[in-house]
C-alpha cells in the first residue's frame, strides 16, 4: 500500500534550513518521491537503498537514502500509517551492507595488529631486554636483587614467622661448596650467593644480582645431593646469562598491554592474567634450555654425573601428578621427558662421576633448617 | 504534531525567537538497550563494546532535541573498532619500549638510592621511578581527548549539517601539558586558567556546519565557580587544626568529613558554574548566542537520588541471587547436574555453584552499569540539555554543510587509554 502527500520535515544536508515537505510512496515504481510545499519534486529515493536510523529515541522515523553509507539528506516523519507503509513497502530499511572490501579492510586491519603486537612482545621486547640487561652495572643489580629478595620476604613471610632464612653453618657451608665447586672455569659478573628458606614450596630461583634461594621443601624432595647439585648448576645457568634482570625488563615491556587489548570489559581482567602466563611461558622456555646447557656444562667440569638433573626432572614430572598446588618450580620450569632426554644424553658411560659434597655434608644441607 | 512544527519554523523565520533544548527519553527504552547492549559486550569478551557504545550514543543523541529537531549521531560500530586496532598497534610500540628504557633507567638509578629509604630525598626519587610512567603516558591522554573530541564532532548532525573540529591535537596536547602543570604547582590555584586556556582551544576550532565557533570571555571569570571548593577547603584545614591543635579529635572529624562532602558538591559546583560561563559566552558564527541554567542543586540531587536507587536495587539483586546461589547449593547441584555417584556429584555441584556465582556476578555488573546510565549519566546529560538555550536561532538557517572527517582511527585511543566519559 503506498500513500500520497504525507506531511514530513526534511533536511537537505546541504543547509541548515527545516523544510516541510510532502512524501509520496510510490510502490509500484518503488520509489519514495519528496515534494516542496508548491509540489515541485525536491528528491527521489528508490525503496531499495531506503534505510531507517535505528536506536532511535524519537517517535516517528528518520529515513535517508543510501545501501552502503546514508546519504547527506534526511526525511523525518511523524504519521504513524505512513511509517507502517513505508515499513511494509521497503524489506532493507534495517539492512546494513558490508562490502566485500570492509571485509578486507576488518581482516587487514585485524591481522596487522594481532601480528604487530605479537612482534612487539615476543620479539622486539626480548631482544631490547637482553641488549639493554648488559649496561646495567652489576653492583647496580646486585642492589636490584636485595629490593627484590626483601619484597619476596615480605609477601611469603607470616609476620610472626621468625627468621625464615635457614642459618645452620655447617649446612651453610656445604651448600657453598657445592656451589663454588660448580661454579669452576666460569666469570660470574658478581659474587654468588646461595641461600635456603624454611618453606614448604617446592622452588628455586635467581634474582638479579646473583642471589640464588633454594626452598626447603626441595632440598625435602631432593633425594640425592648430586639433585640439589643439577638444580643450583642451573639456576647458576640464569645467573651466567643475567637472566633474571632480563626477565624484569620483559615482564615491564608487555606489562599492562594485554588488559589495553581487552579493554575493561568485565572478566578482562582474569583473561589477560592467563594471556601474561601463557606469554611468559612461551618466552621463558628456550631460556630454561639454555640454562640446563650450562648446568650439564658445569655438572661435566664439576665431575657431576648429568644423570642427576634427569632423575630431577623425573622427580617432577611424579610430583605433577600428585599435588595440584604449590607447584613452585615446576610452574616456572616445566619438566618433561625431553628435557629429562637431554640431560641424559650427556652422560659419559665410560667416566666416573663423584659427588660435590660428602655423606656427611648432605646431610648438613638437609637439616640447614633444623634449628 | 507537523503542523506546530511547522508553524514554529515559520516563526522562527519572521522573529529571532529563542531555541530552547530537550532532552527526551523514555527510561524504560534507554535500560534495556543499555542492559541489552552491556550483556552483549560481556558474552563477546569485550568485542561488542565498540557496537554497544555507539547504539548507546545513537539513542542518546536522537533524544537531544533543539527547536523541535533531534541531534543524530552517525558514528559506526566498525570504525570504532578498526580504530582500535589502530590505536592499539601504535600504544603497544610506545608503552612497551617506554616501559622497558624506563625500567632499564629505574635499574640503573638504584644505585642512586639506599637501599631503604631513608631520607625525603630517596622517597621523592622512587616515587619519581614510579610515576614517570604514569606521566609518559599522559600526553597520549590529552591527545586521545582532543581526538574523541574530533570524532565525536564529526559524527554529530543537527538539521542535517555536520559538526566538526579542526586537526589540531598536538598544539592541545602541549597546552594541556602545560596548564596541567601550572595547576599542580599553584596546587589549583590555577585551574580556572586551565579549564579556560583548554575550552577556548576547542571551542575556536570547532564548527557548525561552515560556521566557526568562538569563546569569549576571561579566564578569571571562573574564579566565583570555585568558590565552594575554596570554602570546603578552609573548613577541611579548620578541621585538621581543630583535631592537631585544639585536642578535640571527635570534633576534627566531623568537620573534616563535612569538609570532604563539602569539596564534591564544590566540585559539582564548580563544573556547573563554570560550563554556564562558558557557554554564556560562547559565539557561533559571529551572531549566535547561547544560555544555559544549568543547577548545580538538581545534578547533586540527580546523582543523591541515583545512588539511593541504584543501591537499593543491588541490595535487593544481592539478595535475590544469594538466595538462588543458596537454593544451588542446598540442592547439590542435582538440579543442573542430573545426578551422579560419588565424586561426580561434589565435581557437578561444584561448576554448578562456580557457573551461577559467575553469571550472577557478571549480571550484577552488567546491570548496574545500565542503571548507572539510566539514573545518572543519561538525567544529568539531560539537565543540561533542557536548560541549554540558543538565544537568536535565525542566523542559523544561512549555515551550510562542511567537509566529513574520514579519522581512520575514530577514537580509538579514548577505547585503548579507557578514558571519554559517560557516552
Amino acid at each position: 500500500m503506498g500513500f500520497t502527500w504525507v506531511d514530513a520535515r526534511y533536511f537537505d544536508g546541504r543547509s541548515a534550513q527545516r523544510r516541510q515537505v510532502f512524501v509520496s510512496l510510490d510502490v509500484e515504481s518503488q520509489r519514495l518521491t519528496i515534494h516542496d510545499h508548491l509540489g515541485a519534486d525536491l528528491d527521489i529515493w528508490p525503496l531499495e537503498t531506503l534505510r531507517q536510523m535505528r536506536d532511535d529515541a524519537g517517535a516517528g522515523m528518520v529515513l535517508c537514502s543510501g545501501a552502503v553509507d546514508p546519504g547527506e539528506a534526511r526525511v523525518i516523519l511523524a504519521n504513524a500509517r505512513a511509517i507502517a507503509a513505508i515499513k511494509a513497502a521497503c524489506p532493507n530499511l534495517t539492512k546494513a551492507t558490508v562490502t566485500p572490501r570492509t571485509w578486507g579492510k576488518i581482516v587487514a586491519w585485524v591481522g596487522a595488529s594481532t601480528a604487530a603486537v605479537a612482534l612487539m612482545v615476543f620479539v622486539i621486547v626480548p631482544a631490547l631486554a637482553g641488549q639493554l640487561a648488559v649496561f646495567i652495572p652489576p653492583e647496580r643489580e646486585t642492589r636490584v636483587g636485595s629490593a627484590v629478595l626483601r619484597h619476596i620476604e615480605r609477601l611469603l613471610l607470616d609476620k610472626d614467622a621468625g627468621d625464615w632464612r635457614c642459618t645452620n653453618p655447617k649446612g651453610q657451608m656445604a651448600l657453598e661448596q657445592m656451589a663454588q665447586a660448580l661454579q669452576q672455569g666460569q666469570e660470574f659478573p658478581y659474587a654468588i650467593q646461595v641461600g635456603v628458606v624454611d618453606h614448604a614450596m617446592i622452588n628455586a630461583f635467581a634474582l638479579p644480582g646473583g642471589h640464588i634461594i633454594v626452598m626447603r621443601g626441595l632440598i625435602d624432595m631432593a633425594e640425592t645431593s648430586d639433585q640439589l647439585a643439577a638444580v643450583l648448576a642451573h639456576e647458576l645457568g640464569h645467573v651466567a646469562q643475567r637472566d633474571p634482570i632480563e626477565q624484569a625488563l620483559r615482564a615491564a615491556g608487555r606489562a599492562g598491554l594485554l588488559s589495553l587489548v581487552l579493554g575493561d570489559a568485565t572478566g578482562g581482567a582474569a583473561l589477560a592474567l592467563a594471556g601474561e602466563a601463557l606469554i611468559s611461558a612461551k618466552n621463558s622456555r628456550d631460556v630454561e634450555a639454555r640454562a640446563d646447557d650450562f648446568a650439564l656444562a658445569q655438572m661435566r667440569k664439576a665431575g657431576v654425573s648429568p644423570e642427576a638433573l634427569a632423575e630431577f626432572f623425573e622427580l617432577l614430572l611424579e610430583e605433577m601428578g600428585n599435588s595440584a598446588l604449590d607447584l613452585g618450580w615446576i610452574s616456572s620450569h616445566p619438566p618433561s621427558a625431553a628435557r629429562a632426554a637431554h640431560a641424559r644424553a650427556a652422560v659419559q658411560l665410560e667416566r666416573d662421576y663423584k659427588k660435590t659434597v660428602s655423606p656427611e655434608q648432605w646431610q648438613a644441607i638437609q637439616q640447614i633448617c633444623a634449628e | 504534531m507537523t503542523d506546530t512544527l511547522a508553524s514554529q519554523g515559520e516563526g522562527a523565520a519572521l522573529a529571532p525567537a529563542p531555541l530552547d533544548g530537550a532532552f527526551l527519553t523514555e527510561k524504560s527504552k534507554l535500560f534495556w538497550l543499555a542492559f541489552w547492549t552491556g550483556f552483549l559486550t560481556v558474552l563477546t569478551l569485550g568485542i561488542y563494546r565498540f557496537w554497544a557504545r555507539t547504539r548507546l550514543r545513537r539513542y542518546i543523541w536522537s533524544a537531544i532535541d533543539a527547536g523541535g529537531d533531534s541531534f543524530e549521531y552517525t558514528g559506526t560500530g566498525l570504525e570504532k573498532f578498526l580504530g582500535f586496532l589502530i590505536a592499539l598497534v601504535v600504544l603497544a610500540v610506545y608503552l612497551g619500549l617506554l616501559q622497558v628504557g624506563l625500567s632499564f633507567i629505574g635499574f640503573n638509578l638504584w644505585g642512586a638510592v639506599t637501599l631503604e629509604p631513608s631520607g625525603s630525598r630517596d622517597v621523592l626519587i622512587q616515587l619519581g621511578v614510579t610515576y614517570v610512567t604514569g606521566l609518559a603516558v599522559l600526553p597520549l591522554i590529552f591527545y586521545a581527548q582532543y581526538r574523541s573530541r574530533r570524532y565525536m564532532l564529526s559524527r554529530t548532525r543537527w538539521r542535517g549539517l555536520r559538526f566538526g573540529l579542526d586537526a589540531a591535537a598536538l598544539g592541545y596536547v602541549w597546552r594541556a601539558l602545560l596548564y596541567f602543570a601550572l595547576s599542580l604547582v599553584t596546587f589549583g590555584l590555577l585551574i580556572p586558567l586551565a579549564t579556560f586556556r583548554l575550552e577556548k582551544y576547542m571551542t575556536d576550532r570547532m564548527w557548525y556546519g561552515d560556521a566557526n565557533f568562538e569563546q569569549e570571555g576571561q579566564w578569571w571569570g571562573l574564579y566565583p565557580a570555585m568558590k565552594h571548593l575554596l570554602i570546603a577547603l578552609a573548613v577541611l584545614v579548620l578541621g585538621g587544626a581543630v583535631g592537631i591543635f585544639g585536642s578535640a579529635r571527635g570534633l576534627g572529624t566531623v568537620i573534616i568529613i563535612a569538609g570532604s562532602i563539602w569539596f564534591l558538591c564544590g566540585l559539582v559546583y564548580y563544573q556547573v558554574e563554570s560550563f554556564k560561563y562558558l557557554t554564556a559566552h560562547k559565539l557561533l558564527d559571529g551572531t549566535v548566542r547561547f544560555t544555559s541554567n544549568a543547577s548545580s542543586h538538581q545534578v547533586i540531587g540527580i546523582c543523591v537520588l541515583g545512588i539511593i536507587l541504584i543501591a537499593i536495587s543491588s541490595i535487593v539483586l544481592s539478595v535475590v541471587l544469594w538466595l538462588v546461589f543458596g537454593i544451588v547449593l542446598a540442592s547439590g547441584g542435582s538440579v543442573l547436574n542430573g545426578g551422579g555417584a560419588g565424586i561426580g556429584i561434589f565435581a557437578g555441584a561444584g561448576v554448578a555453584v562456580a557457573l551461577v556465582a559467575g553469571l550472577g556476578y557478571l549480571a550484577s555488573l552488567v546491570l548496574i552499569g545500565a542503571l548507572v546510565t539510566v539514573f545518572i549519566s543519561a538525567p544529568i546529560l539531560g539537565h543540561y540539555v533542557d536548560t541549554l538555550r540558543v538565544e537568536n536561532a535565525q542566523p542559523l538557517e544561512q549555515i551550510h554543510q562542511r567537509a566529513g572527517d574520514r579519522m581512520a582511527d575514530a577514537d580509538g585511543f579514548a577505547d585503548a587509554l579507557d578514558i571519554g566519559g559517560a557516552f
